[in-house]
């Protein structure tokens, strides 16, 4: 009888000792995301630099759609709506979230409109990838 | 007898610990943290503000100028070169002169992401000194 019992308990203790481990794993090792409601694939980058909370993030999707602080402005570059938004708000600097498959032409037509509005820093946000 | 047969009980009871409900929320938030967490790492690069859509200023004598094809063809002064060889190539004229402008000139339908990396190349080479233009074909 003594030998069945010993047999029907199993020794939890490593399967818990090990999900724990895990568990603290992720807890440091991870940052907990948020979604993302533009699908935004920021470009990728091989210089480390540390992220910045910016005043103002002005978000630009691959087909040029442009939003400012997560609110829809415009479907097309247009150059009133951001002039009014910069104006008000006067940042120092300002961050871009742009997809890593905008036409370059996009991108250069917000920092043409961003130096004009005398905006003294311009950080884009990137993943940063090991170079191999 | 019956007193020493009770305490016995009790002793046993206390022993086992029912673990089965940590065990349940452990799980849990271990399928939360392994799900809602990204080990992506963020990073920013800072860009100069001296760019503009089109190239407004004539070319000066130290300008050298690096161009960005549709296809996604580099040039490195109109000789075509390879990514990895722009550091080292930038360094050597760097050298030779400190104070020349890097121009990156790229196709207006080139995605963000090859014009970004070229910025990067440029800076590992060690200069700050960039302006941006969308060719003009």
């Amino acid at each position: 009888m003594a030998t069945k019992k010993k047999i029907k308990q199993i020794n939890l203790i490593p399967l818990i000792n090990i999900i724990f481990l895990m568990l603290i794993f992720f807890m440091l090792a991870g940052t907990i995301t948020t979604i993302d409601p533009h699908k935004v694939s920021v470009p990728d980058s091989i210089i480390k630099n540390d992220p910045i909370t910016p005043f103002l993030t002005i978000i630009i999707k691959k087909d040029g759609e442009v939003f400012i602080d997560s609110k829809n402005r415009k479907k097309e570059l247009q150059k009133r709506n951001y002039l009014e938004i910069l104006r008000s708000r006067k940042p120092n600097e300002v961050s871009l979230k742009i997809d890593s498959q905008t036409p370059s032409e996009y991108f250069l037509k917000i920092l043409k409109i961003l130096e004009n509005e005398n905006i003294k820093k311009v950080v884009v946000e990137t993943n940063y990838v090991q170079q191999k | 007898m019956k007193t020493h047969n009770f305490y016995q009980k009790e002793e046993k009871e206390l022993i086992s610990i029912n673990i089965t409900p940590l065990i349940d929320i452990v799980f849990l938030l271990l399928v939360f943290f392994m799900l809602a967490t990204s080990f992506i790492q963020k990073s920013t690069i800072e860009v100069n503000l001296s760019s503009g859509e089109t190239l407004q200023t004539e070319k000066q004598k130290n300008d050298v100028i690096l161009t960005l094809n549709k296809t996604g063809q580099i040039y490195l002064n109109n000789k075509l070169i390879n990514i990895s060889n722009i550091k080292n190539e930038i360094i050597k004229i760097i050298d030779n002169n400190p104070e020349h402008k890097i121009l990156i000139k790229s196709h207006k339908k080139i995605a963000v992401q090859k014009v970004i990396r070229l910025i990067e190349e440029v800076r590992l080479a060690g200069t700050d000194n960039i302006k941006l233009v969308n060719l003009e074909k």
